[in-house]
């Protein structure tokens, strides 16, 4: 390329000279011709002047001829006109002529002068020979004139016209003759004589005068001078003529030889030009990259590889920067290496990781060459070659080398006669032995002998066969262990079909062969207990029920589940709890019998199945016995753990006569006897199932209750113990339904939990408070605020907090004048967020208060953390109040703890004086019950309390 | 009629129409001499012959000139102007009366100076990149005079062969005219005005004036005057440089003795009159101011 432009520029300079040249004799040939053609005009004039000088020489020949000396006269004016253009021509071409001119102006003056002089003496000549002849035939006519005189007259004539003729003849003979006449004349007294004298007289002065003339017009050098300028303005031409035909011939011949040169530089550039596509062609079709920028970094070639390489039609990317294919994993820092380099003028060497127009990756290897023509930066080229497959695949070399190497499976490359070539470290980590020991040995040094000759030779024929095995081999390690060994040969064939190498990957079986085992067990069993799991259990009692009904006898499924254990696991943690199952499960062992299946169904329940009995009855003693057993308190570290459990128990075929209804059956028993007080046994009854149909009934008509306006508010009044007076009152809600008639909350708001209508029903309740409580405000009554109840699972509501003020607003009531109503089971369910919502709702100005306080699990210490302001006694507290009883002690306590910590105390359910009069001497805040009000609508809380 | 000393007049002579138009209004203008006085018609009247009629002409302030001054008809076919031939064209003599004290007595200078002021300015512009100068007021001038010339006067008919165009006298007035010697001097197309001679060859004149002697010094050139010519030489009296006559006849007489020294009778003379009265040619269209 360089060699190519260096090639271009000597051309056009070449050609520019030769141009030059041609110029320069385009221009010389004009001027020849111009002064050739000037000469030639300028000749031709001279030529003119000769000829009108000439003829006005010829002119003085004519004496005593007439002419018409108009035509002198337009000779005359002509020489002058020429010459005056001659004059001024001549000035400017051939200036040494001037002197000449002059001359040439001031002799033509004379001679015009001359000729005007001859013209007169020429005119009166003629009249006067005429008159001559005239006379003198008068005379010789004339008879009265002597001889002598006739005679001397005819004389006098013939040696005048003599004398006009030639110059020979004398003058003074004439005159002497002229004298006699005149005597004769005088004497005769002849007018004619005399005037003959007079006339011959004037006429020989005329002819001498014009004799003297005419000499003088024909000496004059004018004819010369005009001869030497035409000499002269030829001698210049020819001057400069031979000059510029020396100027054109010197520069003909150098434009020949440029010409030449042109000739041989322009084979020269065929030949490079030839080398140019020949290099072009290479550049094309290289399996290099070939990209050209210019020094702007623009792409102004690329090459075919490089379509194919990179996706991009050479279109698309010229006038681009070639980074246009950096990919995101291109390290930033190579280019900065390029550019130092390209900066110093530097070739650049190394790897680029670009990206294709699919944005798949392509791996470079490049050198980037800065191109300079005559010491200037011109182009930058890349060479770059696409070795993505090369990388590709040294990556997968490297990642089958890791797999190789890191794999667990054994691998074992041999030669065509099973001699070792390379093991890998998981070989050497199952067998113990190091390539260097074994390479080259063949393998049978493996074989354990757990597999006989015949084995092998059944191996090989199917290997050679199918040029694969598959198989389990039992090997021996260099500790002499026996490896089971999951094995896949492979046979290796190299380009021609020979035999070049075996392979074979081992899956050491040890591990599986343990843990299959393992992992059978684990399938049936309960890893905490090692009791059944319920996968067993169902299996177990399909079958049970099967040999049951085959053998008619009856079978019976208890579904034990201990009580409060909750409250173990969270308050004494998991491991506690773990242990305390594990005691409960050998337990469960040792009052059984070895016949009778127990399975553990999950957390801390557990399902009994007691087969062969000989009545129902039978089944009750066994959980009685369960239950006795399970009274026992536990021991485990410090702590002595009572576990009771409720018992459930479902009799087939009388309960059921498959694997679920007999488990749903007896589950649903268990909860009777949970419901029943727990500890206890229940059988499955009928109305257990009516109930559950009970609360599906409920379930269906909720969904449709908050539409159908079935729901309504009463309120219950909170009064102060001290003053018996109206301080504050709860709202709680009423449900009238067409068909189930009065549902009791207790019933539905499970439900309506377990469906999700809590939400919606959640806000109707806190809407209708909040009207309800702005009426009663505005009705005068002194009620403070008012307790509305609010649902655990309406805290997962994320706008909870917000749905709430804007409900405020709309009722234009203050959140001071609201307390939300929480269960304690919600305290001790929920986590540090929901604590964390509670404080919340307090931030905002809300009253938090704990409903029946005391029926949970919830620990006086919990208490201190709680955001709370008022805490009610649930009402089976209240219930209990009697002389000496254990609960009037339990509400001594919560009230002298609820005081410490500042919280409001409220009982609920008094329903007795002697009750309300305890818990005012028990310094309880506030009471609720009937004895003071039932809850009532709206209306009559106004009507009461106004 | 072959080969005649005399040949006719051309009919017309080329000329440039804007520059004649300009040179005509400034041969009436006497915005040319000195006082607004005398204009070129002043002295040739183109209405009498081209000439004022008078022995000589006054010039501003009623001053007398000292010789006559000839007529401007064809004085375009003269070989050269004033009697002593000083200028060698019409334009070269139109500036002679312009800055002659006696005739229009005022300078180039003066008269460039005056034009300059006056519609000629245009007049000029429109014709000469350079304006108004002496050589082109005389270029104008010149090129009107072009124009004012006598062609088809009976002679000139007569010689391009109506032989009816002359009586017989006027022929036999001729063919004395040439034998007795005139047409050796007055010939060619303006019958005269192609060469020089002298006043008086056989008898002195008492010439006053020296003639060409006056331009070239030379004793050879004394009373040498440019032979006029006989186109309208019966309208262009007085006669001579002098103005020594005003009859024709007598000036016939006056050439015949003083010139051919002969004696041409009274006959022969009125012939040659009543030749030359046939010499009067058309006057052109274009000679009202």
């Amino acid at each position: 390329m360089i060699e190519k432009f260096k090639q271009t520029d000597r051309t056009t300079f070449i050609l520019f000279i030769f141009i030059l040249f041609v110029f320069i004799m385009f221009v010389t040939g004009y001027k020849i011709k111009e002064g050739m053609s000037h000469y030639a005009l300028q000749s031709n004039k001279i030529t003119t002047l000769q000829l009108i000088d000439k003829e006005l020489y010829s002119f003085t020949f004519t004496t005593n001829k007439f002419t018409n000396y108009d035509e002198i006269d337009k000779q005359e004016n002509k020489f002058h006109q020429i010459l005056k253009r001659v004059s001024s021509d001549l000035q400017k071409y051939n200036t040494d002529t001037s002197v000449l001119l002059k001359d040439i102006s001031k002799n033509f003056q004379k001679k015009v002068e001359d000729l005007e002089y001859f013209k007169a003496q020429n005119s009166t000549l003629i009249n006067s020979s005429h008159f001559l002849f005239d006379l003198q035939r008068t005379i010789s006519d004339a008879s009265e004139i002597s001889l002598q005189a006739k005679n001397l007259t005819n004389e006098t004539l013939f040696y005048i016209l003599r004398y006009a003729s030639s110059d020979y003849i004398d003058k003074k003979i004439i005159d002497k003759k002229l004298n006699k006449l005149k005597i004769i004349a005088n004497n005769e007294k002849k007018q004619y004589l005399y005037t003959f004298y007079r006339h011959s007289k004037v006429m020989l002065q005329t002819l001498q005068s014009l004799k003297e003339v005419s000499q003088e017009i024909q000496i004059n050098p004018l004819y010369q001078q005009i001869e030497m300028l035409k000499l002269h303005i030829t001698r210049d031409y020819e001057k400069s003529l031979q000059y510029q035909t020396w100027l054109l011939n010197t520069f003909f011949f150098f434009a020949v030889f440029i010409l030449f040169a042109l000739i041989l530089s322009h084979l020269e550039s065929i030949k490079i030009k030839k080398e140019l596509l020949a290099f072009k062609y290479a550049v094309e079709h290289s399996d290099n990259i070939v990209v050209i920028t210019d020094i702007e970094r623009k792409i102004i070639y690329v090459n075919e590889t490089f379509e194919k390489a990179t996706g991009y039609k050479a279109k698309e990317v010229l006038g681009e920067n070639p980074r246009i294919l950096k990919s995101d994993i291109q390290d930033e820092n190579v280019y900065e290496e390029l550019n130092t380099k390209l900066a110093k003028g530097e070739k650049w060497d190394g790897q680029f990781i670009n990206k294709r127009k699919d944005g798949t990756i392509l791996y470079e290897k490049a050198s980037i060459v800065p191109v300079f023509i005559e010491g200037k930066l011109v182009n930058y080229i890349a060479l770059k070659l696409d070795i993505t497959a090369y990388i590709e695949k040294n990556k997968k070399l490297v990642q089958a080398a890791t797999v190789f190497e890191n794999t667990e499976e054994a691998i074992i490359i041999a030669d065509a006669e099973g001699k070792v070539v390379s093991v890998n470290r998981a070989f050497t980590n199952i067998y113990g032995y190091m390539l260097k020991q074994i390479q080259g040995k063949n393998l049978s040094f493996l074989q354990s002998g757990a597999q006989d000759k015949y084995f092998y030779e059944d191996l090989w024929n199917q290997l050679l066969k199918n040029g694969i095995w598959k198989g389990k081999l039992v090997n021996i390690s260099s500790a002499g262990e026996l490896i089971p060994v999951w094995t896949t040969i492979k046979q290796i064939t190299n380009d021609k079909g020979n035999v070049a190498n075996y392979t074979a990957v081992q899956t050491d079986l040890r591990e599986l062969e343990t843990s299959q085992k393992k992992a059978d067990y684990l399938a049936y069993h309960d890893a905490l207990t090692e009791l059944y799991n319920r996968t067993h259990f169902e299996e177990y009692l399909f079958h049970a029920l099967a040999v049951a009904r085959r053998n008619q006898t009856i079978l019976a499924v208890l579904f034990v589940d201990l009580d409060r254990f909750k409250i173990i696991n969270d308050t004494l943690g998991h491991d506690i709890g773990d242990e305390v199952l594990q005691g409960v499960a050998s337990r469960l062992k040792a009052t059984l019998r070895d016949s009778d299946f127990i399975s553990r169904w999950g957390g801390d329940e557990f399902v009994v199945i007691l087969e062969n009995l000989e009545s129902a009855s039978d089944a009750a003693i066994v959980a009685t016995n369960i239950i006795k057993n399970l009274a026992e308190p536990i021991k485990i570290n410090e702590h002595s753990l009572v576990t009771t459990a409720s018992v459930g128990i479902a009799i087939y075929p009388e309960n059921g006569e498959d694997v679920n209804t007999l488990v749903k059956h007896a589950d649903s028993a268990m909860y009777f006897a949970k419901e029943t007080g727990k500890n206890n046994v229940r059988y499955y009854t009928k109305k257990l199932s009516q109930n559950i149909q009970y609360k599906l009934n409920i379930d269906m008509e909720l969904r449709s209750a908050l539409q159908n306006n079935e729901f309504h508010m009463v309120f219950q009044p909170q009064y102060k113990l001290s003053t018996n007076s109206i301080f504050s009152i709860e709202a709680l809600i009423r449900w009238q339904n067409p068909t189930l008639g009065n549902v009791p909350p207790d019933k539905f708001i499970p439900v309506a939990e377990e469906n999700g209508v809590i939400i919606t029903l959640g806000y109707f309740v806190f809407e209708e408070s909040c009207k309800a409580f702005k009426q009663m405000h505005q009705s005068n009554t002194q009620i403070k605020y008012i307790a509305i109840n609010v649902s655990s699972l309406q805290f997962k509501e994320p706008n909870l907090l917000e749905n709430f003020l804007a409900i405020l607003k709309r009722h234009n009531v203050k959140p001071s004048e609201i307390e939300i109503e929480i269960t304690e089971r919600f305290v001790m369910e929920q986590t540090v967020a929901s604590m964390s919502i509670l404080q919340n709702f307090r931030d905002h100005g809300f009253k938090i208060s704990i409903d029946d306080f005391g029926t949970g699990y919830s620990s006086m210490s919990y208490l201190k953390q709680l955001p709370v302001d008022t805490i009610k006694i649930d009402k089976s507290f209240v219930d209990g109040i009697a002389q000496e009883s254990s609960d009037n002690i339990v509400i001594e306590a919560i009230i002298a703890l609820a005081k410490t910590l500042g919280y409001t105390v409220v009982s609920e359910g008094i329903e007795t004086e002697e009750q309300e009069d305890f818990l005012s001497k028990a310094n309880c805040d506030l009471g609720q019950g009937y004895l003071f009000s039932k809850p009532v609508r709206c209306e009559e809380i106004m009507e009461r309390f106004h | 009629m072959a080969s005649e000393p005399i040949t006719p007049l051309p009919q017309t002579v080329e000329v440039n129409y804007a520059k004649v138009k300009l040179g005509k209004a400034l041969f009436f203008d006497p915005i040319l001499s000195h006082d607004d006085t005398v204009s070129c018609a002043t002295c040739h009247n183109l209405e009498e012959g081209g000439d004022d009629g008078l022995k000589f002409s006054f010039g501003i302030k009623g001053r007398e000139g000292t010789i006559n001054a000839p007529t401007v008809y064809n004085a375009y076919f003269n070989f050269r102007q004033f009697w002593d031939g000083r200028a060698k064209d019409l334009q070269e003599q139109a500036a002679g009366p312009i800055e002659n004290p006696i005739e229009m007595a005022s300078s180039f200078k003066e008269v460039v100076a005056k034009l300059r002021k006056s519609e000629y300015k245009k007049l000029f512009d429109a014709i000469y990149d350079d304006g108004i100068t002496k050589q082109n007021i005389t270029d104008a001038i010149a090129e009107y005079e072009k124009t004012l010339i006598t062609p088809n006067s009976r002679f000139d008919k007569y010689l391009r062969g109506d032989s009816k165009a002359l009586t017989q006298e006027e022929k036999e007035g001729y063919a004395l005219f040439k034998s007795k010697g005139c047409a050796s001097c007055h010939h060619g197309e303006n019958i005269g005005g192609n060469l020089y001679n002298k006043f008086g060859i056989f008898n002195e004149t008492n010439s006053e004036w020296l003639g060409r002697y006056n331009i070239t010094h030379k004793e050879r050139d004394k009373y040498f005057f440019k032979v006029p010519s006989l186109r309208n030489v019966a309208r262009t009296a007085p006669y001579f440089h002098d103005g020594r006559t005003y009859d024709l006849k007598e000036a016939v007489e006056i050439m015949s003795q003083y010139q051919l020294g002969r004696h041409i009778t009274k006959e022969e003379i009125s012939k040659i009159v009543a030749f030359l009265k046939s010499l009067n040619g058309e006057l052109p269209k274009n000679i009202e101011p």
